[in-house]
């Protein structure tokens, strides 16, 4: 089961995650990961990575820090992932040392729907507000919204998360877990 | 309580007075202002900041309306400015804790109401 969940800041988009992938696991075993993209350099990046560590606690992920570069990434049988989050990876793929840009982020999204048995991936709604694509972030937002665009049309399930309740665009029905 | 939420200038407030039958005059963007219908959560949650208070504390003072409105922020590129992004994400997480509670929660889009919880979905 693939899943795709996109929000603004601080809507619940990581516990509705969290929540999916717990449940996918569940139900299928195999390793529980999360694939953490966030390079904490400030304390605010720091803060932030302890909030979620501690959301996360006691729930059976396994952390796995993966700033870029997922195509490489080698994968446990079976395994269950949340991926959080495309924003991060995107900003790091474009402009991290290393980074391989556009190109690398959607062959890592792509390698990694190819070896993952269960898949929850994280997305950024950042299109509503704020400078447009003729800015200088305009290659940002460009790249975002193709993988971004990428993984709602290749995932079974797809939804906006508001005020932490998903709004679903994609749902195959009896296979979706009451959260 | 019901929240009602969606993007700026989405008819939050119109669809609040259609579906309440509340006039304008009971509406309030005031904390200490007794109105069933209580708008511009966003902006206090910005002056609860300012003081240097914990906007989740005016949890209690919210869930005894009958309409909250707050604006979605948080749905574009992140702030350079700290204090935005503290702000953004203070609303963001005050929404998640009231629609928790709230009885239904609305987004307005394009005049349009979809009920994220309870009502009439």
């Amino acid at each position: 089961m693939t899943v795709y969940l996109e929000g603004g800041s601080a809507c619940g988009k990581s516990r509705l995650g969290e929540s999916w992938a717990v449940s996918l696991h569940q139900r299928r075993g195999g390793p529980l990961l999360y694939l953490a993209t966030m390079e904490a350099g400030d304390g605010e990046s720091l803060r932030r990575v302890a909030r979620h560590r501690a959301a996360r606690a006691g729930k059976g992920f396994q952390t796995v820090e993966r700033p870029r570069d997922l195509a490489s990434l080698e994968l446990p049988p079976r395994a269950t992932v949340l991926l959080e989050d495309l924003g991060n990876l995107a900003a790091n793929e474009l402009y991290s040392p290393g980074g391989g840009g556009g190109p690398a982020l959607l062959s890592g999204l792509e390698r990694l729907f190819a070896q993952a048995e269960n898949l929850v991936v994280i997305g950024n709604a950042v299109f509503a507000e704020g400078p447009g694509p003729e800015g200088e972030l305009g290659a940002y937002l460009r790249a975002l919204s193709a993988v971004q665009s990428f993984c709602a049309a290749r995932c079974e399930v797809a939804a906006e998360v508001i005020c932490g309740i998903p709004l679903y665009h994609k749902h195959p029905g009896k296979e979706a877990p009451r959260l | 309580m019901i929240l009602v939420t969606g993007g700026a200038a989405q008819g939050k407030l119109a669809w609040t007075l259609a579906h309440s039958g509340y006039d304008p005059s009971q509406v309030t963007s005031r904390l200490e202002e007794d109105a069933p219908i209580l708008r511009n959560l966003e902006g206090i949650v910005r002056e609860t900041l300012d003081r240097g208070e914990d906007p989740m504390e005016l949890l209690p003072r919210l869930l005894g309306r009958e309409y909250v409105l707050c604006r979605e922020v948080g749905c574009g590129l992140v702030p350079v400015d700290p204090a935005d992004r503290a702000w953004r994400e203070a609303v963001g997480r005050l929404a998640c804790r009231l629609a928790e509670e709230a009885r239904e929660v609305v987004r307005l889009w394009c005049g349009l109401p979809v009920w994220l919880k309870g009502g009439e979905s």
